[in-house]
């Protein structure tokens, strides 16, 4: 019988982030993908926000629910970091739709003329670039561990987990 | 069920941002304000412009010329910055509970 391993989380979330931050990137440099590929891959990257939230859910709910009342300060300034961040992303998206060449069209749509979504997007994507960098940082040592135990050392922390797991069958 | 009602609140965040944004943009206030951004900004546009003109480049048009490294680069400053700060505040937080 077939049996199927399920895949850690952690590790799944960490790939994912590297994922979106590779993908940001390359959307961030329209000169080098060129407009029909940015705009593409800038509406992919909203999806893949959906899916990071979806997968941080219970944080972002445990915080809302917390944030006038107990929490940490750390807690605090990621979700700000954070929210700013969905803000930027939202804006980034709706002026690039605005002054789309080839999404809007394609689906039989035009968008606005005004110099104001130009503008919009240019500010936008320089605040994500912030505070991609800051929400990064602030969760350093979550990347560092992660990359430490899952990727790394996935072996040994296993087996180190095997030998602790043994060795408190034995101890009383 | 529950993954979808949570997509649907995530968008309809977005749609929020995004209407306010679209009403503020229908205003007086954003010609202004691109107005003023783009007066305050006009001279160095154009000096950049003519500089990539007579270096036989062509002028920007599509976003900046190495922009991937050019966000790598202020992504690894600005992490480093805020990680350097936390580190700090965290020894300060440490000496303050010693003393």
């Amino acid at each position: 019988m077939a049996t199927t391993r399920k895949a850690n989380p952690t590790r799944v979330n960490l790939w994912l982030d590297v994922l979106m931050l590779v993908v940001f990137l390359i959307v961030f440099d329209p000169r080098l993908t060129g407009g029909t590929i940015h705009e593409w891959l800038g509406l992919a990257i909203g999806a893949t926000v959906i899916v990071h939230l979806l997968r941080h859910w219970n944080w972002i709910a445990q915080v809302t629910r917390r944030f006038l009342g107990r929490t940490t300060a750390a807690a605090r300034l990621n979700y700000l970091v954070d929210a700013l961040f969905f803000v930027a992303l939202t804006l980034i998206i709706l002026s690039g739709l605005m002054i789309s060449e080839v999404v809007l069209p394609f689906v039989g749509l035009s968008g606005a003329e005004s110099p104001f979504w130009h503008l919009l997007h240019n500010m936008a994507a320089n605040w994500a670039v912030a505070l991609v960098a800051i929400h990064t940082a602030l969760h350093w040592k979550w990347v560092v561990n992660t990359v430490r135990r899952t990727v790394l050392r996935p072996a040994s922390v296993a087996g180190r987990a095997v030998v602790g797991r043994a060795q408190k069958e034995v101890t009383p | 069920m529950k993954t979808l009602s949570r997509i649907a609140l995530i968008l309809l965040a977005a749609v929020l941002i995004a209407g306010a944004t679209y009403a503020l943009a229908q205003s007086g206030w954003a010609d202004s304000f691109t107005n003023s951004v783009i007066g305050a900004n006009q001279a160095q546009m154009t000096a950049t412009h003519d500089a990539l003109q007579a270096a036989g480049a062509q002028p920007e048009s599509h976003g900046e010329y190495f922009a991937m490294a050019g966000n790598l680069l202020k992504i690894a400053l600005v992490a480093a910055g805020v990680i350097l700060l936390s580190v700090v505040l965290e020894k300060r937080a440490k000496l303050r509970l010693a003393v």
